[in-house]
């Protein structure tokens, strides 16, 4: 969570409630599993749960990010990033 | 004061058992369950479902908090519309599971193949799925003269 608000400046409220809602729909549609992996590095918390991405989870998000990579080169050829104009 | 835009629109229904109709949406339309609440009694405050990209929050009926399910109301003045790929399974398979056929699937003249089921909690949902792009203009040049001279639907 404090990843999210760190990363977009705080445009994005992961807030628990949402985050638990993601996770539990991501599980639905198999795209992430729970894991029962744990992070040695972290402290104990016997609530803390892990997730994994399955492999239609993987190819989902690369292919999201690819789209949404193409959507941001569109902006940046149009000028619409920092008033750059890029050529195609 | 000034007038917000909202954020977003949610559905939220009364049934009169939760678990049966938790059931019944996640076979037949593909509903997950996300998030369940109770009360001390055991009554289902609300379930929250995700049905596509939206939410449909369930629950039991409690009286005493107003919420009334269709059976005990005697009807539903409200539809609830389901976009689907292939309208035609889905639809057969709700009857399969016990909906009842309230106007079986047809193309319709505002470009969707569409029909309409009740479910065995009494509400309506009308399933679609969208077969042509119109214009709205196109549309209204195909609106038939009524629906109750047979020719609404086809």
């Amino acid at each position: 969570m404090g990843f999210v608000d760190q990363l977009t400046d705080g445009q994005v409220r992961l807030g628990p409630g949402t985050l638990y809602r993601t996770l539990a729909r991501l599980v639905a549609d198999e795209l992430v599993s729970e894991s029962e992996d744990s992070d040695p590095s972290a402290p104990h918390d016997a609530r803390r749960r892990y997730y994994q991405l399955t492999p239609l989870g993987a190819q989902a998000v690369r292919e999201e990010a690819e789209l949404l990579a193409r959507l941001v080169d569109a902006a940046h050829t149009a000028g619409l990033l920092d008033g750059e104009r890029r050529t195609a | 004061m000034t007038r917000q835009r909202p954020l977003g629109l949610g559905t939220h229904i009364f049934v009169s058992d939760a678990d049966a109709a938790v059931a019944f949406y996640s076979e037949a339309f593909g509903a997950a369950e996300l998030i369940r609440h109770c009360l001390p009694d055991g009554r289902v405050l609300f379930v929250e479902l995700a049905v596509g990209p939206d939410k449909l929050l369930l629950s039991e009926e409690i009286k005493e908090l107003n919420a009334i399910a269709p059976s005990t109301l005697g009807g539903s003045p409200v539809l609830l519309l389901l976009e689907l790929d292939d309208v035609d399974s889905t639809f057969a398979h709700a009857v399969e599971m016990g909906a009842t056929v309230e106007m079986p699937v047809a193309e319709m003249f505002w470009g969707e193949r569409y029909g309409i089921v009740r479910d065995p909690f009494g509400h309506y949902w009308s399933l679609c799925t969208r077969r042509e792009q119109l214009a709205p203009d196109e549309v209204a040049d195909r609106v038939p003269p009524g629906p109750t001279d047979g020719t609404w639907t086809g």
